[in-house]
């Protein structure tokens, strides 16, 4: 089960190869509000309301660590 | 007779010794065309028109790229300027071409940071694509024939102590040396 | 020559760091690629020898004197030469309120212990059951080093610890990161491993023990978690960006919450049919039990993708899948409108999960005399549910790349599930859950 993943990963880490930009055209993606976790703080606290609340957690990073809220 | 056999001795000691100079100093000929191709024929547009790199043979020249959203670029003009103010009199050229597709960023960046060398504009970057630019900030440097010497890719304080020593060493190459 | 010789031995001029603008979030270094994860230091570059700070405050309610949670974070990051950095993160958390107890609602007043063998505390015939013990405040402290080994290849290190009056957790951990294909995809793979340690007031109630009988012990009781993470970050082109996450986590040891009840309802035919099952006049209540184990797998998709006009739309998706037979779907998406100096982000999320093998609202008197049970829960966060949460955010960008921001969400939360027999049918048993989400942050 957990091969397929991984499996899955490798071919799109290979079809990868073809995307991107020139360094010089990474203009729009150097912005702040284009970075993926540009907000750590606030992505943290609703993490941890998430977890408080329903049975899923993380996905996007980890290394929150525990609190006693679920 | 005498005479015309020591002058006849000279001549073939000279030939012999220059054939043991150039066949010594091939291998070196080998490694210095891998390590240092000639500079792109580049055309570049700046505020006082039209330049070449070509018009700068003689002088070392700090080619570099730089855009108004690159942070270590802004570290590096401070750099730059004061590489120019120091070592113009040595020689130094620096042309700092620009690749913003949007030209009121890169004059915004420029009124912050002035320069005090020269800067180029090339939107379409057409120049970073000969020059294989492959991350930014990064800046070439041509030695006083025009080869392409050093290149060095981004900008931190360990980077600029080195390519501040690749351009002292470039600077006391003279022009014509007998060292290829 | 010689002239030339004395100046290189000159040195070189010191920057000045007031001379050079200080970079902040504003402006990220292409040369350093692209970040996601979490709890590792925000993207941009700042120049070395300098700070950024982030504070921030949440204010979480929910509604009908259930939990009131108050949240300070002060986050700090300083940048070192050559592309380190080094953040510290302090996170106060009060929670004041009540939280459902997994009992179910009686049209009787219920009388529950507080913790094994503990005071007592009433239930209004009707109410929803809600436990009360939550005065609780925590802090959580954590540091991550980020710093480039060259070009290619980065790293990050990681500790956190926290602390409440019932709850301990340590832990550590640290991720490696790839770049590929000039910067236009990078591959991260991370581990972090926490130790987490359980010591309720009274002590950690016995499996589906009876509340009423349980005594004071001493017990605490630890669990251990192992997350791991594969991921890959792709430029697709000049205005698109996409992360997509494999992560594993393993959770063994007491994982149980040590305050959840399950209500054991009379299923013998009668008056009380439906009603709480009782044993020498009181009603029995079981202790929860939940496996000692736990794996949960997810896969999150991201992409964010900026329009002509400067707007950037946010989406993703999260599926989770575990050995406890819950799966769960994840929809995010903001949409952040550029008003210069300013914008403005609405924000969209849609939840939704299956119920735990082992979740059930209440333990029917023939499973409780049978005796056969092992593990059972009726805590809510582990059943059917779907939330929608709706909200947005605003932020105004002052000079030297300051920032303020706000956001104001509503999060609403249905649970649903087998709707009891009898007397237990008059009864709401999944109550929704709403709850208003309101923060404040400043950066500088």
């Amino acid at each position: 089960m957990k091969t397929i993943p991984v499996f899955v990963m490798a071919l799109l880490i290979s079809a990868c190869s073809d995307l991107g930009v020139k360094p010089w055209d990474r203009d729009i993606l150097a912005r702040e509000e284009m970075q993926l976790n540009h907000d750590p703080i606030e992505a943290s606290l609703d993490d941890h309301i998430y977890f408080s609340k329903e049975a899923s957690s993380g996905g996007r990073g980890f290394g929150g660590g525990g609190c006693g809220c679920n | 007779m005498k005479v015309i056999q020591n002058v006849a001795m000279t001549s073939i000691i000279r030939t012999k010794l220059l054939w043991v100079l150039l066949l010594t100093h091939l291998p070196l000929l080998a490694m210095e065309k891998t390590d240092a191709p000639p500079a792109p024929p580049l055309i570049l547009q700046s505020d006082q028109g039209e330049i070449l790199l070509s018009d700068y043979r003689g002088k070392v020249i700090l080619l570099d790229f730089w855009a108004s959203w690159c942070g270590p670029c802004r570290l590096s003009f401070p750099w730059m300027n004061d590489l120019q103010t120091r070592y113009t009199d040595d020689q130094l050229v620096i042309i700092a071409v620009n690749l913003d597709k949007d030209g009121e960023a890169s004059r915004g960046f420029l009124k912050e940071i002035p320069a005090n060398f020269i800067i180029a504009y090339d939107p379409e970057g057409t120049s970073a694509e000969t020059m294989k630019v492959i991350g930014m900030p990064m800046s070439y440097l041509i030695d006083r024939k025009g080869c392409v010497r050093q290149s060095l890719i981004g900008f931190n304080d360990i980077k600029k102590a080195i390519h501040e020593a690749h351009i002292r060493a470039l600077l006391e190459e003279p022009l014509n040396s007998t060292n290829l | 020559m010689q002239l030339k010789k004395h100046n290189t031995m000159k040195r070189v001029k010191r920057l000045n760091t007031r001379e050079a603008k200080k970079i902040g979030p504003a402006l990220a270094a292409a040369t350093c690629g692209v970040l996601g994860i979490a709890s590792t230091p925000a993207l941009a570059q700042g120049e070395p020898g300098t700070w950024d700070f982030d504070v921030a405050n949440l204010y979480y309610a929910e509604s009908d004197s259930r939990v009131t949670a108050v949240e300070p974070v002060f986050s700090a990051t300083r940048y070192f030469s050559d592309d380190r950095q080094l953040n510290l993160k302090a996170v106060f958390d009060t929670l004041t309120g009540a939280s459902p107890n997994g009992a179910t609602p009686s049209d009787q007043v219920q009388t529950f212990t507080r913790t094994s063998g503990g005071q007592t505390y009433d239930v209004e015939a009707n109410d929803a059951p809600l436990y009360d013990g939550f005065r609780d405040t925590r802090v959580a402290l954590s540091a991550s080093w980020l710093a480039p080994l060259n070009r290619e290849w980065e790293y990050t290190a990681s500790v956190y610890g926290s602390s409440e009056f019932d709850y301990t957790s340590i832990g550590t951990g640290g991720t490696i990161k790839r770049y590929l294909n000039n910067k236009n995809t990078a591959l991260n793979t991370g581990l972090f491993v926490s130790f987490d340690t359980v010591n309720p007031p009274n002590g950690t109630p016995p499996p589906l023990a009876e509340m009423a009988r349980i005594a004071r012990n001493d017990s605490d009781d630890s669990k251990t978690i192992i997350d791991a993470l594969f991921g890959v970050t792709q430029v697709i082109n000049r205005q698109t960006i996409m992360q997509l996450n494999y992560s594993l986590s393993q959770s063994s040891g007491y994982l149980n919450d040590a305050y959840q009840l399950l209500s054991v309802i009379d299923l013998n035919p009668g008056l009380n049919y439906g009603g709480n099952f009782q044993v020498g006049g009181n009603n029995v209540y079981l202790y929860e039990a939940r496996p000692d184990s736990r794996m949960k797998h997810s896969i999150y998709w991201q992409t964010k993708y900026a329009l002509e006009n400067g707007d950037v739309i946010d989406g993703s998706y999260r599926f989770m899948l575990d050995d406890w037979g819950i799966n769960s779907h994840t929809f995010d998406f903001r949409y952040r409108w550029d008003l210069g100096g300013s914008y403005i982000e609405p924000h969209f999320r849609y939840y939704m999960q299956s119920k735990a093998d082992f979740y059930q609202r209440y333990i029917g008197s023939d499973e409780y005399s049978a005796g056969n049970l092992t593990e059972a829960t009726a805590d809510y966060r582990l059943g059917d549910m779907d939330a929608l949460t709706v909200g947005m955010k605003f932020g105004w960008k002052l000079k030297n790349n300051k920032e303020i921001n706000t956001r104001i969400e509503y999060y609403l939360q249905r649970n649903t599930g087998d709707n009891g027999v009898g007397l237990l049918r008059a009864q709401d048993l999944y109550p929704d859950n709403r709850a208003i989400i309101f923060q404040v942050g400043y950066s500088f």
